[in-house]
């Protein structure tokens, strides 16, 4: 049970409260008025409320720079690389939580220290792998790379969950008759839907936002991700700031309206299940 | 379907997808790491030993580029520590509107490193950014500088920006901590009548090691792999002033060609943070003794 702690913090502490969430709010709530902005009305009067709402910016934004079509392809990417990451992460959790053997510790360790791993060592030799493949320009590509690299996270929050499903499950089950595999699927799977969802969407917050897998494997605009269509965007466009915004309001939208809605989930698998509550 | 076969191949498709596309690439960038090779598939790899790295030792730029992640290490340390501990404290409390702030100060955590970027690269514009118009506002204009433009503040911006973006994320760290202190600890301490400052010195800082040995190596780490928020604002410039071993990758690999410079600089990368891990957990076991 949580206690509180400290009923009051003190004025200091209050005061720094606020500023800190004044500092925290500010990029965003500029980002919003400025959508509504034209070039002039940003630089003169940077905390003004807009008048006119300029819905234009937001007009611009989805048509010309493709904005749309991003948003679309990283929802995409994002959807189908979690779906086959969490299905496959589930089958081996399940193993590794449930079976004690010599070689399962070895894959755990290797697979664990895919923490330690920094995704830009590998991106020399993965180019090349990644040409090898023909897997330029190819969205199965990007989620196979997905999901291996989102797989330790996923793994360890779900062998976790797994090692907590009680056994006498596991023994009904197999009295039955039942295979690993089918037991897996129809009965330990809906079983982890909680941690299932919180692996989900923290992998789906990171395929969203990625920038270096999108940037290094994709040449063609029309299947640009998010952060390379803001990329290109601000690059390009160094006039008119208003759609810069707006594409930005419209690009963070989805991702702002699932941290809303799951928010302790996000916190919890963000950082790895330490969080409670 | 075979019991002792069927956990095998439960296992195998994640794992054989992360070994190729993980595990193979990084082993294979180490070992590259000591030939020359320019990317063009015809061309030999020359094997030229540890000349790579006396390259990396040698030119200042790729000196300032791990300095630079030096400096985030200290920034981390000096200022995101505090930072994020005074936020778990805030939301650990039970005042009003705690559960708000928390839900706001992690909001930057979920947010596309390229659209905080961006935003940010906008209010630090040195003529009519926000930040600089409000500067000029209260006739501080001697403090208005070019923040990405000026090769003295440059890192300093984007480590900045860096913390502002995972305060809220490290406050989650000890905020766990603090809530996992139970609660006889602080009935105890009532009753032994330590009071406000030495209370939290000797028996909340304590307590919160695990905390701490947590934000330290994640902190560490992530310095070293810092990109994104490098790359999208500032490009490692002005001059390669902003430049992070990261970014220093990836220009010198798929710019200048220079491939097995590349792989040396990832494998730095990958050794030093392997090392710092080791360190700090020495550290903290040697401190618990």
């Amino acid at each position: 049970m949580k206690a509180t702690r400290f009923r009051t913090i003190g004025v200091g502490l209050t005061v720094f409260a606020v500023l800190w969430l004044l500092v925290t709010l500010y990029p965003l709530f500029f980002t919003l008025l400025s959508s509504f902005k034209n070039n002039t009305e940003i630089f003169a009067s940077p905390m003004a409320l807009p008048a006119p709402l300029r819905v234009e910016n937001y007009v611009r934004a989805l048509q010309n720079v493709r904005i749309a079509r991003n948003i679309v392809n990283s929802l995409f990417l994002a959807a189908v690389s979690v779906v086959t990451l969490l299905f496959l992460v589930s089958l081996c959790a399940f193993v590794l939580a449930r079976i004690q053997r010599r070689w399962t510790s070895i894959v755990a360790l290797i697979i664990l220290s895919g923490f330690l791993l920094p995704v830009h060592s590998a991106l020399i030799p993965l180019t090349r792998l990644v040409a090898s493949l023909r897997g330029f320009n190819s969205y199965l590509m990007l989620i196979v790379l997905f999901v291996a690299y989102n797989a330790p996270l996923a793994i360890f929050l779900v062998t976790g969950y797994m090692k907590g499903i009680p056994k006498e499950l596991d023994a009904a089950a197999f009295i039955d008759g039942c295979g690993y595999f089918r037991y897996v699927v129809h009965v330990v799977i809906p079983v982890s839907k909680p941690i299932l969802a919180t692996a989900g969407i923290v992998a789906f917050l990171f395929i969203y936002n990625d920038l270096i897998f999108s940037m290094l494997f994709l040449s063609r605009p029309n299947l640009y991700t998010v952060s390379m269509g803001l990329n290109a965007f601000f690059a390009e466009r160094s006039v008119a700031y208003g759609p810069v915004f707006a594409s930005i309001v419209l690009t963070s939208a989805p991702i702002i309206a699932i941290y809303l809605l799951f928010q302790e989930q996000v916190q919890r698998g963000v950082t790895g299940g330490a969080v409670k509550g | 379907m075979n019991s002792k076969l069927a956990p095998v191949l439960m296992v195998l498709p994640i794992f054989a997808l992360y070994l190729v596309f993980v595990f193979y690439p990084i082993a294979h960038a180490v070992v590259s790491s000591f030939f020359s090779w320019n990317g063009i598939p015809t061309s030999p790899q020359v094997f030229v030993g540890l000349r790579n790295y006396a390259t990396i030792l040698e030119d200042p730029r790729y000196l300032r580029a791990f300095a630079n992640s030096g400096r985030f290490i200290a920034g981390s340390l000096l200022v995101l520590l505090p930072l994020s501990f005074v936020l778990a404290l805030i939301t650990v409390s039970g005042i009003r509107g705690a559960r708000v702030m928390k839900a706001a100060y992690f909001l930057p955590v979920v947010l596309s490193l390229t659209a905080i970027s961006l935003m940010w690269r906008f209010i630090l514009f040195p003529n009519g950014g926000p930040l600089n118009t409000f500067l000029d506002g209260v006739q501080l204009h001697h403090l208005a500088h070019n923040w990405l433009g000026d090769v003295r503040f440059s890192i300093w911006a984007v480590i900045f920006v860096n913390m502002w973006t995972y305060a809220g994320f490290n406050m989650l760290i000890f905020s766990a901590g603090l809530v996992s202190i139970p609660a006889e600890v602080w009935d105890s301490v009532e009753i032994d009548g330590a009071r406000g400052a030495a209370r939290f010195w000797y028996i909340t800082l304590p307590l919160m090691r695990e905390s701490f040995r947590a934000f330290i190596i994640l902190a560490v780490s992530g310095s070293l792999k810092v990109f994104d928020i490098v790359f999208v604002m500032t490009g490692g410039g002005p001059n390669g002033s902003s430049d992070t071993p990261a970014t220093l990758l990836f220009f010198q690999a798929f710019q200048f060609n220079r491939f097995g410079l590349g792989n040396a600089i990832g494998t730095c990368i990958l050794v030093f943070g392997l090392l710092l891990t080791l360190v700090v957990n020495g550290v903290a076991k040697k401190l618990e003794e």
